[in-house]
């Protein structure tokens, strides 16, 4: 029998340069965050970079992790940063005017390497249509609103965890949130006039 | 006494905790019910999102191999700056002191030459004095 090893574990054999250990702590997170990517960015490619960097960054960090809280909540606070992070180094290659070619590429990738089925059956592409939809409409809001939406519903984290993670006030969060929701309602419910809304797709599932 | 905005605002609170109390909070606003089933729609499908938009494992394989070999490259050149740090901070190697009659003269040479200097012009001085002139 096969007894895997807890996280504390791996932590510690990281520490001491394994990188084996490392990666194992990798297959087990990796899928969240880079969820959490996925949906922060406009740009796949970005999504994929981005999450790579938090575990570059958190291998490199793993030295100040003093097993106070778990791996994941610390790992989580690492993500945060760098998502922050990478909204301004956006900014910045938006000044540089590469912008124009970066809105070219998203409008011709398709998500379909994010999904794991490649059939073109209607449940496949209405998953599509959905996280094209999701992903439209929180690109219409700030990073740090998109954000605080994706800890509060994706990983149930409080406005005030959430507050503290971000430095900012929780009411700035809330206010966020319920924007990103409105957003997401506009965009999704059976009542906008868009020709093709998605709940009615929805309800053929 | 039932507020429609409160409540809306409630619903959403509510709803992102799961919380079961969300239905009993519209029972007698038709609005406030609308409103909740049309939240409660979004945040379904958004929760959907969170199930289906999985890669597939051959993108996981690609994705923990490039992780993979990025770690070792940042291993690397982390060992090589910390290599590079403690050669430009180690201290230059003295050279070894082996004390000899170099030194013991060169120690000795200034009181010498300043008694020296002062004992020839006490002796002019006395020489002069004593004499008349100069020798």
């Amino acid at each position: 029998m096969i007894v895997s090893e807890s996280d504390s574990d791996l932590v510690r054999r990281a520490q001491a340069e394994d990188i084996d250990a490392f990666c194992l702590l990798a297959e087990r997170y990796a899928r969240r965050i880079h969820l959490l990517a996925s949906h922060y960015c406009r740009n796949l490619q970005d999504a994929e970079d981005l999450s790579q960097e938090v575990w570059l960054k958190a291998y490199q960090a793993l030295g100040s992790f003093r097993f106070d809280a778990s791996f994941y909540t610390w790992l989580r606070r690492i993500t945060i940063n760098t998502f922050l992070n990478h909204r301004r180094a956006s900014f910045f290659r938006r000044q540089g005017q590469i912008t124009a070619v970066q809105l070219v590429q998203i409008d011709s990738e398709t998500p379909e390497r994010f999904f794991e089925s490649q059939s073109s059956s209607p449940e496949n592409i209405y998953n599509k249509l959905l996280f094209e939809n999701v992903v439209s409409a929180l690109s219409e809001l700030t990073p740090a609103q998109r954000l605080s939406f994706l800890l509060r519903h994706y990983e149930g984290m409080s406005y005030e965890e959430i507050a503290n993670a971000m430095n900012c006030s929780a009411g700035t969060v809330q206010k966020g949130v319920w924007r990103a929701i409105s957003k997401l309602r506009a965009r999704l419910s059976p009542d906008t006039e868009e020709p093709e809304t998605l709940t009615s797709l929805a309800n053929e599932y | 006494m039932h507020n429609c905005k409160e409540t809306r605002e409630r619903l959403t609170e509510l709803l992102l905790d799961g919380d079961a109390r969300a239905d009993a909070v519209v029972d007698h606003c038709a609005e406030c019910r609308a409103e909740l089933d049309a939240l409660a729609a979004t945040l379904r499908m958004t929760t959907r999102l969170r199930e289906t938009v999985a890669p597939s494992e051959d993108y996981w394989t690609s994705y923990h191999a490039l992780l993979r070999e990025r770690l070792s490259e940042t291993v690397e050149s982390f060992h090589a700056k910390a290599q590079r740090k403690k050669l430009r901070h180690a201290k230059p190697q003295r050279k070894e002191f082996k004390p000899g009659l170099g030194f013991v003269f060169a120690s000795l040479r200034p009181p010498l030459r300043l008694c020296g200097k002062n004992f020839h012009l006490d002796g002019m001085r006395s020489t002069v004095n004593e004499r008349g002139n100069s020798v």
